[in-house]
């Protein structure tokens, strides 16, 4: 989950209290574990973020916005990433296309290559069906502050906070509107469920849009392949003939017909020679002992746990 | 009766056919030996011989109840066999008297010993012409099980008979008119007790009881008192350790075998013509008094069946186990020697062996062979009684020379001519009938392979009213208990029962599958008291013809044939009326007023009862009905379900008919619990309830290689495809509005996207579309070993998913809804314990087509009952078999297209086995369930349920079913379903205020003006809702359980019941008791408090945190959040 345990400095702890709630009329403090951001893989704005364990379900941007204004005043804190946002998202592209790319040799993409896909990505997104998303109860962000220096007053200020027991209180001073939760979330969510048709449909073919160009352009490389040796001079053998590259399907067609047939050509010749029949009618008169055998150690295994052979009363 | 030929119960089944045929060599010499018997066919002293014509579980397991079955004679009646030493040197040398007159002597007698002469009812009158006497006994003997030593450790107690045998010399010619016999033979017992208690003293305690609750036949029971001169510490210990040591002694007065004329006591013959009123009352002086009779002839049988059974034991050495079996098998059922326990018990089990021994095959062979062995003797034996049916024909075994009628009763007969007897003299003839049932669902069950027959045979107590009828009703009259004067001296209760037996079977025809009347036992009394009365109430068991119930008329025959039309007036009195039908037929008819069908047969029973035997409403109670209110079971719901199919095929002919559709469609399934009729609430189609409740119905395409070999672009596809189907319905049909809707899943390799159709009938459906190229893409993933762990895992997780949503969930549905319309009370049986395990909050956890499997295999296999005929067997049982259900060593097999092979099922067992191994702690899959078509056993339980809620099912299942064996008939069945609400940690209490805006806000179009208070200003009223998702709470509970899958876990019951205004809207939750005290770790899945005053950086959950966390989640919607103490 954590990819920073093997990190040794250890978390400060930034209490937050909580309000009660006329449901729930108890007022409480909440535990967020705090320390700098050391992932296994280091990134450039490692120096400026905090990593944050065990952030209530309901954290939104906002909401930490407010408790590091409080903490250490306004213009510190520039945005934050939370730990479920982080999905990997499995590849969309063609079965085909990612196998070609693996032959072919890696290209730096470029940034305008990366804009271009980015917008690609907007336009196939899906309409939104959450107002607001819940995190997992204790899971992790990593928050972006604005510099090296408010780090270290960040953590600073949560040690005074032990002390003077000055702890933030859980979203008040929100600069920005959030989404309530409750019945509206809930009743929003559910109108939202029904998607509105159009744009669901633009999002779709913006989708193949891009799925059929990229399938065009490996089908492109393949080709390319097949005809260019590499640095080495060695020419990458891809699957396909001349005219159209073969379909998987159609190879576990073919694969599947020829089992069958090989299961056909055995069952026939089954019970075909004498000494076939006699081995067969001594497996089974085996077997039958077998059972037999298996059936009195059930039998044992049930007198041991007592009762099983006393009818009820 | 069907003779039953040798070969039936051969003991030759395959196995040793099949030893018989790997050694060819062996079976030409034996073939060649002379006589031909069982014993030297096959050596059954050799070693493998035996080990093999004993291989079959069941055997095993007899044998081991056998074991364990048998009382130790020397522990359990140590000082019997010196007790009856004494007794029998007592009784021997007892002084008798001359002959005094009756009254005399009478008088005499009781105020010498204050002991009343229990003289069978009516007491001899004071001055009746005839003398007693007592002489010395002709012989004093032991029989019974004690001396056959069959006696078993589950008896309710134990009894050592030793009959005294009346000298011929007492008697006159015509003593066995009159119930002279039966005086004498009263103050033959009172004088015997008198001079016993005067020998014994008080060690002894005695009293008088009925023989099997005769009341013409008292004997004298002696106890030994328990705290005696054995020492108190040892008394103490046998107490504790159960009914041992507590024996008694029945001493019993016998006639000699020659004393009475046996042609003479024929059923036909009235013997006992009262004093006085004889001549005035011919017509019943010449019924016949077969009962009398019986009793009469069974007092000289004693010492000659004694002589039968003590001969079939020397000759068969399987006897007493087979004895035994028999006695087992009896008891559970609750048979008993006794009239009140049905008249079948022990002697008579033992008696039919002997005789079958002797005879009863073709043309009066034996039926049974002496070398059998025990199992196979009992397996004959329930055969013999499947196919026999006492009550319509006299069965006789043995040769007998007279007529049929000769021996004819209105009751079972079995008839032994060689003490000219009619064994089954105490039964009644629903006994009989009952008796037979079991016979035959014991030897279904014998010949079911699937099913486990050692246990539903001999362990599981079968006799509980309530799972064996499904209505029950209490008789409760003074007036049953007025003698009729009826000659035959059965009992007052007896006669009323047969009068009220044949009142209900006439009147219930055809609707009554079968019928019981239980009349309570008789108790003993102390010598000097009178007989206690009978009791005046017996008990009614109905087991109904399901779809006969609920008719409305009682058709009779046509006005032309006159006589019966007359009988038909004169049966039902003045509701029967002449009725022209719309065929044209003019019928003699009854119509009753109620609708439901127990209310039906409820009428039936009050007014028949009312009408012949003047029974009041108050003296006949019901006591089955309650469990039909829990869920207001109408007669409407089989329509609501039919009516739900009709707009299936409507809508199914809808999309077929479309034209130009890029693929053609190969099927559309539907796996919604509203199209296999076993939803809880029966559909209802139209707005009436403001929400749609749509079907789902799954979309099969034809095959075809033109979908994108990549997983998320399917899944984009198909929204595609929904579109597109869409656009062509919505511009074919004009009555039909559509929707998109989202799963709520982020973009991924599982299903985005289904279409609501919605009718303007209110019928909506929820298409999904299947693709088979996911299914193949991702068995690829799983198997590609190239791949990460975690990608492999979750393909498998998605694999199965799919392969739930599009193949099993419709296999279930189809076969949910053919056997729902094969067995008529299993839809409403299904919907009982759905309810069940709603009100226990369990509805999250286990699956409703888990639940529907668990309700069909006790219809598949309902032994030791008969199928369930209602609702509530069904329910009773299904909670009966949760109970008993081991899941964590047994896989349940639900085999209900019969297609699963012997090694089928073993290799299931198997697979149960190996994932136990591999996961003893059983955090997945702990119920383990196979079907016809799914053999993994994995399918349906996949997620669901969790070790903690299985046992808390079984738990709940015990505990309701221990109930129903303590209340039994009287069961309000109302307890069973009531919520505790003690076992949770915290209970959510919902608003169900905040759930009902939701609701109407979330079915209305977004935007629409909702502000205004009232109802005609508010744009949402009268629009027709639009479908949503889920339910607000199911969503809410979604999230909740997603967020918080490590810390609690939530119980709720399903939300169709969220629907009622008034039900409790009640979500309990206990912490996940794993979540300990412990060090610190960045991956601990739970909210974290640090634990203040402990060493180093410990942690626990916080729980205050989360609940005020789960209180700003749920908003208004949760109205308050309770915190129940813990006890411990």
């Amino acid at each position: 989950m954590a990819p920073q345990e093997a990190s040794s400095e250890s978390f400060a702890i930034l209490t937050i209290r909580m309000r009660p709630l006329p449901s729930y009329p108890t007022s409480t403090t909440h535990e967020i574990r705090v320390r700098r951001n050391a992932p296994k893989i280091p990134t450039a704005n490692d120096d400026r973020s905090l990593f944050l364990k065990n952030i209530p379900p309901d954290s939104t941007e906002p909401h930490f916005r407010a408790v590091f204004s409080s903490l250490v005043g306004p213009g510190r804190f520039e945005t934050m990433t939370f730990e479920d946002h982080k999905t990997h998202s499995p590849g969309v592209d063609p079965a085909r296309a990612m196998k070609i790319h693996g032959f072919a040799k890696k290209r730096k993409r470029g940034d305008i290559e990366e804009e271009e896909r980015e917008r690609e990505e907007e336009a196939t997104r899906l309409p939104e069906i959450w107002t607001r998303q819940l995190q997992k109860s204790s899971s992790t962000a990593v928050v972006l502050l604005a510099d090296e220096k408010s780090v270290q007053l960040v953590l600073k200020a949560i040690g005074k906070l032990q002390k003077n027991k000055n702890y933030p209180v859980w979203g008040e001073n929100l600069a920005d509107e959030v989404p309530s939760l409750g019945a509206r979330w809930l009743s929003s969510h559910l109108q939202l469920n029904r998607v509105d048709k159009t744009e669901t449909k633009r999002a779709v073919h913006a989708f193949f849009n891009t799925y059929n160009r990229k399938e065009k352009e490996a089908a492109e490389l393949a080709k390319r392949l097949r005809n260019e040796p590499d640095e080495d001079g060695f020419v990458t053998v891809t699957r396909g003939g001349r005219s159209a590259p073969a379909s998987r399907n159609e190879a576990e067609e073919a694969k599947q017909r020829m089992l069958e047939k090989q299961d056909k050509k055995k069952s026939d010749m089954k019970d075909f020679y004498r000494f076939q029949l006699r081995q067969r009618r001594k497996d089974e008169h085996k077997a039958l002992l077998k059972r037999f055998d298996e059936d009195r150690k059930k039998v044992d295994a049930m007198r041991e746990k007592r009762g099983k052979f006393k009818p009820e009363t | 009766m069907k003779p039953a030929s040798t070969s039936h119960y051969s003991p030759y089944n395959n196995i040793c056919a099949i030893a018989m045929e790997s050694s060819s060599k062996r079976r030409k010499l034996e073939h060649s030996g002379s006589g031909i018997k069982h014993t030297n066919l096959i050596d059954f002293e050799s070693g493998s011989a035996t080990r093999l014509s004993t291989a079959s579980i069941f055997t095993l397991q007899t044998d081991e109840l056998l074991k364990g079955a048998k009382i130790d004679y020397a522990k359990t009646l140590k000082d019997a066999d010196e007790q009856l030493y004494k007794l029998k040197g007592i009784i021997d040398s007892i002084e008798g008297h001359g002959p005094q007159p009756l009254g005399e002597a009478t008088s005499k007698f009781e105020k010498k010993h204050r002991i009343t002469v229990p003289y069978p009812e009516p007491r001899p009158a004071k001055d009746a012409p005839y003398q007693l006497s007592f002489e010395k006994p002709a012989q004093v003997n032991v029989v019974g099980s004690y001396v056959a030593r069959s006696m078993v450790k589950t008896q309710s107690r134990f009894c050592v008979d030793m009959i005294v045998q009346m000298p011929k010399t007492m008697f006159q010619e015509k003593d066995y008119q009159n119930m002279r016999y039966f005086y004498r033979r009263a103050y033959y017992i009172a004088y015997i007790a008198s001079q016993v208690r005067d020998e014994l003293g008080d060690s002894m305690d005695l009293s008088f009881e009925f023989l099997h609750d005769n009341r013409l036949l008292p004997v004298l029971l002696i106890t030994p008192k328990s705290a005696e001169d054995n020492g108190k510490s040892v008394s103490q210990k046998k107490k504790k350790t159960g009914s041992s040591g507590h024996y008694s002694i029945r001493v019993i007065p016998c006639a000699p075998g020659d004393l009475l004329p046996t042609s003479k006591l024929v059923p036909s013959f009235n013997s006992n013509r009262g004093n006085e009123k004889d001549d005035k009352n011919t017509t019943t002086a010449q019924r016949g008094t077969p009962f009398y009779n019986s009793t009469l002839k069974a007092e000289a049988t004693f010492v000659t069946y004694l002589r039968i059974l003590t001969r079939a034991k020397k000759d068969c050495p399987a006897f007493p186990d087979a004895c035994i079996l028999g006695r087992t098998w009896l008891q559970q059922r609750g048979f008993g020697s006794s009239i009140s326990q049905g008249g079948f018990g022990h002697f008579e089990w033992s008696l039919l062996l002997a005789l079958l021994f002797q005879t009863g095959g073709r043309n009066g062979q034996a039926t049974l062979s002496n070398s059998l062995s025990a199992t196979e003797i009992f397996k004959a034996a329930v055969q013999f009684l499947s196919d026999t049916d006492f009550n319509k024909k006299p069965t006789i075994l043995g040769a007998f020379n007279g007529t049929l009628d000769a021996v004819r009763e209105t009751g079972p007969v079995l008839y032994d001519p060689s003490t000219n007897l009619n064994v089954l003299f105490k039964m009644h003839p629903w006994s009989a009938n009952l008796l037979q049932q079991y016979a035959r669902s014991t030897v279904d069950l014998l010949s079911d392979e699937a099913a486990d027959k050692f246990e539903p045979i001999f362990i599981v107590k079968a006799d509980i009213l309530t799972q064996i009828y499904d209505a029950t009703f209490t008789i409760k009259s003074q007036d049953m208990t007025k003698s009729s004067g009826s000659p035959d001296r059965r009992g007052a209760v007896s006669e009323f029962s047969l009068e009220a037996y044949k009142l209900l079977k006439k009147a219930y025809g055809s609707r009554a599958q079968s019928l019981h009347i239980k009349s309570p036992t008789t108790s003993k009394w102390p010598l000097g008291a009178n007989p206690p009365p009978e009791f005046d109430h017996i008990i009614v068991g109905v087991a109904f013809q399901f779809p006969q119930m609920s008719r409305q008329m009682e058709h009779g025959p046509p006005a032309e044939e006159q006589k019966e039309a007359v009988r038909f007036r004169q049966f039902w009195g003045e509701k029967a009326e002449l009725r022209r039908f719309k065929d044209g037929s003019i019928l003699e008819c009854v119509e009753w007023q109620s609708r439901l069908p127990f209310q039906v047969c409820e009428e039936i029973a009050r007014y028949i009862l009312a009408r012949h035997l003047k029974l009041t409403q108050e003296e006949v109670s019901f006591h089955g009905p309650g469990l039909h209110s829990v869920l207001n079971f109408s007669n409407m719901d089989k329509d609501a379900f039919d009516s739900a199919r009709k707009a299936f095929q409507t809508f199914e002919h809808d999309i077929r008919t479309l034209e130009d559709l890029p693929l053609q469609i190969r099927q559309l399934s539907q796996v919604s619990s509203y199209a296999r009729y076993s939803s809880l609430y029966p559909p209802m189609l139209g707005f009436h309830t403001g929400s749609i409740q749509p079907m789902e119905v799954n979309m099969h395409f034809e095959a075809s290689n033109k979908w994108p070999e990549n997983l998320i672009a399917i899944q984009e596809a198909k929204i595609e495809f929904l579109l597109d189907i869409d656009r062509r319905l919505t511009g074919a049909h004009e009555n039909i509005t559509t929707y998109l809707g989202r799963e709520n899943r982020d973009v991924g390799v599982e299903n985005l996207a289904y279409l609501d159709v919605v009718y303007e009938n209110g019928a909506a459906f929820r298409v999904r579309v299947h693709c088979d190229l996911e299914e193949v893409l991702l068995g690829r993933q799983v198997m590609n070993k190239t791949l990460d762990h975690y990608i492999r895992d979750e393909a498998e997780e998605t694999l199965a998913s799919v392969n739930w949503q599009y193949t099993t969930l419709a296999l279930h549905t189809q076969m949910i809804a053919t056997f729902c319309t094969r067995f008529h009370a299993l839809s409403q049986s299904i919907r009982l314990v759905k309810e069940w395990f709603n009100a226990h909050k369990l509805m999250g956890h286990i699956s409703e087509e888990v639940i529907e499997l668990l309700v069909l295999h006790v219809f598949l296999i309902p032994y030791p009952w008969k199928m369930p005929s209602s609702a509530s067997t069904g329910f009773l049982r299904t909670l009966d078999f949760l109970a008993r259900w081991n899941w964590k060593e047994e896989p349940l097999i639900v085999d209900s297209a019969e297609s699963l092979t012997t090694d089928e099922r073993s290799a299931i067992y198997k697979n149960l086995e190996t994932w136990r191994k591999r996961d003893p702690n059983m955090n997945n899959i702990v119920l383990f369930i196979a079907t016809s078509h799914d053999q993994s056993g994995r399918a349906y339980t996949r997620r669901n349920p969790s070790k903690l809620i299985a046992s808390r099912m079984t738990r709940l299942a015990q505990a309701a079913c221990k109930l129903a064996k303590e209340k039994d008939y009287r069961l309000d069945p109302v307890q069973l379903f009531e919520t505790s609400l003690t076992d949770y940690d915290v209970l959510f209490h919902l608003s169900p205020k905040a759930v009902k805006s939701i609701l109407r806000e979330a079915a209305a179009e977004p935007g629409v003006r909702k502000q205004s208070q009232f109802k005609n200003l508010d744009d949402r009223t009268g629009k027709v809702p639009l479908p949503i998702r889920a339910h607000p709470i199911e969503v809410l509970l979604e999230e909740l359980q997603r967020v918080y899958d490590d810390t609690l876990i939530f119980f709720r019951a399903g939300v169709e019941g969220f629907a009622d205004e008034d039900s409790d809207h009640i979500i309990g939750a206990i912490w996940n008791p794993r979540l300990q005290q412990q060090k610190f770790r960045a991956g601990l899945p739970y909210n974290i408090r640090k634990v203040s005053d402990a060493e180093g950086d410990v942690v626990e959950v916080n729980r205050q945190a989360v609940l005020l966390e789960i209180a700003r989640i749920g908003g208004e919607m949760i109205k308050k959040i309770e915190e129940l103490e813990e006890d411990d």
